[in-house]
């Protein structure tokens, strides 16, 4: 266990962290952005939105990641029309490749967890609103949608994890995050699996920090359905 | 310079593509089907391991399905590629066996994604056998069922019943999953695309070719899933 | 049962391929590295080092088979046991540390690949030999290049010795970009996302010409020297004597009677025979 290359190892590999968070996070706020839209689309758009909707969905949870990666950063590349254009110089850069890449494929599973979430809220709420007087969009901004998020939260902290997950694979198209800077130090050092290790190690350490900060949110988000403890009399049932 | 015209690209002549990509797409299927085949025996044992109460089989389950949920699927590809037959000389070094032994890339390949699969499915066949109400297993102990026939015509049939959409999803991941395998040069759909743009300068027509056969793929699957589903589903009020 | 057959199935493959391992020497080739390997739409590899391998196992008198592979995996996979040899590896000292080297089969050069009509076709001696080892010629021509390279981008192949040299002389003016393969730097050169690759001459000769007259044109010296791998050989297992005295006996051989000038004339169109000096 040659345990100095290992620390080498973590020390070459750890700045690109800050690259893979940049990555994940940037990648699921867009996609909520698209999530959000697409989600309300299909449940109450007309019939035209709500296919288009569908048909984006089923197109991006159908086909692997790396496809669309590759489809976005070197097919599009080839289009003529695309190089003259004025998204060139954003789509020239793998960094926003990745993002668009990314952003597109978590807002098509963003809007089905989000779906769900619109659809869980209890009818009796949105009765409720209406019968205080309230109109559609103040009952959306203040009942649906608040209630939505927190029914859809575990369901998006997961949506974060695999976020970090699918990072790794910017690394093909030449980004140096994580696995990026795994691939160039193995072709440094010939050391395959001590570095992949110690890589999966940072990711793994990434994960436990996020999964339990998204618990611990959830916690606070659902107080009001745990039971409440009160101090209980000799001879209470227990 | 002359490009050839879309079906002499993607034709089935000599200069056609067609029937590369094709073969490519039969790789991906029989890839994903041996990944998937391991995760379901995989994911069965390790279920029943969290399910049995018994702490040490629990903690190793509980291990397994963390460690595979929070490393890229890319890292753990790397790792069976390179390690796999490092770890199968090594195994056969122990059992008397001298030289090397060769994990081909495919095998490499099916090993990784069943273990992720594994993971995925634990989670589905727990959540499916906490589903089966306690009352339908207690009628048929009441008639006087054996354990073994209780298992068989009772437990199996229900969980399988929770189970299959969940194991619908797992199958739809193992099969984009599988397109990871192409960067151990295994000639999947992938890999296929990414020969030909490279040969012919057109990544945008092979990558959406490619997307193309997926989304295909993962049509048929749909069909086959739903119609599994709606026999399991029999009998019941939906 | 269905699924108790398939995985009963997949179970012996693993088995079965795995005690196969015996008889034939594996080659590893890239396949994606033209004119010494490609593979078509057939899945069949071609090129100057199939063409030559099969005629070297034949004078070695070994069975051989040819495994494609990706390039980053080469050297692990000789050292886990994938590959029993490796083909189009370069030879140079940090390699040596890790592997073993028969003599060199062929001899080639590294050079700058750019878009036609781009500014850097005209770096400094256009087409000439430059040995990186005769420090006083060379290295001023290495300062004014990267100085013009100063704030652009390169892009090479990852695993390569070629990327190991950009990164030593211009890490610091250019910003080095890793691909899998020399065809996807290229598609990225051609769209414009960087603006020159370094990588084998024999490469960007055999794809692109000579005459300048292709999508992307040769810029600069030919390279050789420093720690490029410019002499290219059968990468070996440390302590494989054997199988290394039977390549190198049958590379001799070949590069004697004419196969190794013909074959590279027939893929490069250039004569590629090694110097006899080792």
């Amino acid at each position: 266990m040659d345990v100095a290359f290992l620390w080498q190892a973590l020390l070459t590999l750890l700045p690109g962290v800050p690259l893979t968070l940049l990555l994940a996070s940037l990648s699921v706020l867009l996609g909520f952005l698209i999530a959000a839209p697409v989600a309300a689309m299909r449940l109450w758009g007309p019939r035209w939105l709500r296919v288009l909707g569908s048909g984006y969905v089923f197109a991006f949870r159908s086909t692997p990641l790396l496809v669309q990666i590759f489809l976005i950063y070197y097919g599009l590349g080839q289009l003529e029309s695309v190089r003259h254009s004025f998204l060139w110089p954003v789509l020239r850069e793998p960094f926003w490749c990745a993002i668009i890449a990314l952003s597109l494929n978590t807002g098509a599973y963003g809007s089905e967890i989000l779906r769900g979430g619109f659809l869980s809220v209890p009818h009796g709420q949105i009765e409720a609103a209406r019968a205080a007087g309230m109109a559609g969009w103040t009952t959306f901004r203040r009942v649906t949608f608040p209630l939505a998020i927190r029914q859809a939260l575990p369901g998006y902290g997961n949506e974060l994890v695999l976020m970090v997950k699918s990072t790794s694979l910017a690394s093909i198209i030449t980004l140096l995050e994580i696995t990026g800077l795994a691939a160039r130090l193995i072709s440094e050092t010939y050391r395959v699996i001590e570095v992949f290790v110690v890589a999966g190690l940072i990711y793994l350490a990434l994960n436990f920090v996020l999964t339990t900060c998204v618990a611990l949110m959830d916690r606070r988000l659902t107080a009001h359905l745990r039971p409440v403890n009160t101090p209980s009399m000799p001879g209470d049932p227990a | 310079m002359q490009y050839p015209d879309f079906l002499a690209l993607f034709g089935f002549g000599p200069q056609g593509w067609g029937a590369a990509l094709l073969r490519g797409a039969g790789v991906t299927v029989l890839l994903a089907l041996c990944g998937y085949a391991l995760g379901t025996m995989l994911g069965g044992l390790a279920a029943w391991a969290k399910l049995s109460g018994r702490p040490v089989a629990r903690a190793i389950a509980s291990t397994y399905t963390t460690v595979l949920r929070g490393i890229p699927d890319l890292l753990v590809i790397y790792l069976f590629y390179f390690g796999g037959s490092q770890a199968l000389t090594w195994l056969m070094g122990q059992l008397g066996r001298q030289g090397f032994v060769d994990l081909p890339g495919f095998v490499a390949g099916a090993l990784a994604i069943g273990i992720v699969s594994g993971a995925q499915h634990t989670e589905v066949y727990r959540g499916a056998f906490r589903a089966v109400s306690t009352g339908e297993i207690e009628a048929g102990r009441a008639v006087g069922m054996s354990r073994t026939t209780l298992a068989r015509r009772i437990v199996l049939p229900l969980v399988l019943r929770h189970a299959l959409p969940g194991m619908g999803n797992v199958w739809q991941l193992t099969l984009k999953e599988s397109a990871l395998v192409s960067v151990t040069g295994v000639v999947e759909l992938l890999r296929t695309a990414q020969i030909g743009s490279g040969s012919t300068g057109r990544p945008f027509d092979f990558f959406l070719a490619a997307a193309l056969l997926y989304l295909g793929i993962a049509s048929v699957s749909g069909v086959v899933f739903h119609r599994a589903e709606a026999r399991t589903q029999r009998g019941q009020r939906r | 049962m269905k699924l108790q057959t398939l995985a009963a199935a997949c179970l012996s493959l693993v088995f079965g391929t795995a005690t196969l391992a015996q008889s034939p020497v594996k080659i590893g080739i890239e396949g994606a590295f033209p004119p010494w390997n490609a593979l078509d739409s057939q899945g069949k590899l071609s090129g100057l080092d199939v063409d030559l391998i099969t005629d070297l196992c034949k004078r070695a008198a070994l069975e051989c088979e040819l495994v494609p592979g990706p390039w980053s995996g080469m050297i692990p996979g000789l050292n886990a046991g994938k590959y029993d040899a490796v083909m189009t590896m370069g030879i140079n000292d940090e390699r040596r540390k890790v592997i073993d080297f028969t003599i060199p089969y062929a001899a080639g050069n590294g050079t700058f690949l750019v878009p036609a009509g781009s500014p850097l076709a005209a770096l400094p001696m256009k087409g000439e030999a430059l040995n990186l080892n005769d420090k006083a010629l060379a290295d001023p021509v290495m300062a004014e290049i990267g100085e013009k390279l100063d704030g652009l981008s390169v892009g090479v192949v990852g695993s390569t010795s070629q990327e190991r040299l950009i990164a030593a002389y211009f890490g610091d003016h250019a910003q080095v970009r890793t691909y899998e393969s020399g065809k996807m730097r290229d598609l990225d050169l051609l769209s414009g996302r960087i603006d020159a690759g370094f990588d084998s001459g024999v490469y960007a000769a055999a794809t692109y010409g000579t005459d300048g007259s292709g999508e992307l044109v040769m810029a600069g010296p030919y390279v050789r020297g420093a720690m490029l791998a410019t002499n290219v050989a059968i990468g070996l297992r440390k302590g494989e004597d054997a199988l290394r005295e039977k390549f190198d006996a049958a590379i001799r051989q070949a590069a004697e009677d004419g196969t190794i000038r013909r074959v590279s004339t027939q893929w490069s169109r250039l004569d590629l025979t090694p110097p006899t000096d080792q």
